[in-house]
């Protein structure tokens, strides 16, 4: 009984996996290139994109080759990232996934976003094929 | 009727069953496009009752040109009332990815309007779809509006 309950405890359910997936992603950008991150947690094909508007209406869409160019080592900083509203659409091996995010820097610059991930499993482990990402200033 | 007609036959109700049978890629495309299509002769509100899964997860992401952002769940793109100006904007979809997954899919696309003033709009999409009852249904939207760089 007992270790059928721990067994419980520790069994992570795919919305937690996908988090942690998403979580991992996030904490990797601030230590490493984007190429290095893109090649540890996405899927990297033809069909791979990421698009990006900033809070000033700048927009980037990327594929995979303009992803694996991005070689330069982020700068050192200390920003804090929190992640929250999350929404899950979960279908067997395919998962969307929507949350919210802030990021506050050291200096006290704040950036709100919107963002979406398209994931795929792949050897039981969920990687990101798609991303969404809609920056802008908090009101107020 | 001979062996040689018999084949004519078979072939030409082959060709006119696989002409008639869309592919799940063409009825995404469909779909999009008559969204669109709708989005210039009826209010947002009768646009999401016909095309959409309207649920506490349905959601609208778009950010304009300008860097204004807009988020809308389910309860805002009801309230959503105000018909479209008539026009004849032209809108040129285009450069889609299909992840299709039985009854899911995500599909991303490339967008040009450009209205009879001669103003562009364009945007890179993505909507996020369900089958219902045989039929595509788009749960999620995102839209990133942008200036092409010169």
């Amino acid at each position: 009984m007992a270790l059928l309950c721990a067994g419980t405890l520790f069994a992570q359910t795919e919305e937690e996996k996908i988090k942690q997936l998403v979580e991992a992603e996030t904490a990797d950008f601030a230590k490493m290139s984007f190429a290095d991150v893109v090649k540890k947690h996405w899927i990297l094909d033809e069909k791979t994109v990421a698009m990006a508007t900033m809070p000033d209406g700048n927009h980037l869409q990327m594929k995979k080759d303009e992803l694996l160019a991005l070689t330069a080592t982020p700068p050192e900083g200390h920003a804090k990232v929190r992640k929250f509203d999350y929404l899950f659409f979960i279908n067997g091996t395919t998962a969307l996934v929507y949350f919210s995010q802030e990021v506050s820097t050291d200096e006290g610059d704040k950036v709100d976003s919107h963002e979406m991930r398209y994931l795929e499993k792949v050897n039981g482990e969920w990687k990101i094929h798609a991303s969404s990402v809609h920056q802008f200033l908090p009101k107020g | 009727m001979n062996k040689k007609s018999l084949l004519l036959i078979l072939g030409f109700s082959l060709f006119g069953v696989a002409l008639l049978a869309q592919s799940e890629e063409e009825k995404i495309k469909a779909l999009l496009n008559a969204e669109t299509e709708d989005f210039t002769k009826m209010a947002f509100v009768d646009v999401v009752k016909k095309h959409w899964i309207l649920d506490d997860k349905a959601m609208v992401l778009v950010t304009m040109p300008d860097g204004n952002h807009v988020i809308e769940k389910k309860e805002e793109l009801l309230a959503d009332l105000a018909v479209p100006p008539a026009g004849h904007a032209q809108v040129q979809k285009s450069d889609y990815q299909f992840f299709i997954n039985g009854n899911t899919a995500l599909v991303t696309f490339t967008q040009v309007v450009t209205t009879e003033e001669g103003d562009k709009v364009n945007s890179h999409e993505i909507r996020y779809l369900e089958k219902v009852d045989g039929a595509w249904k788009i749960r999620v939207s995102s839209v990133h509006q942008f200036t092409p760089k010169v």
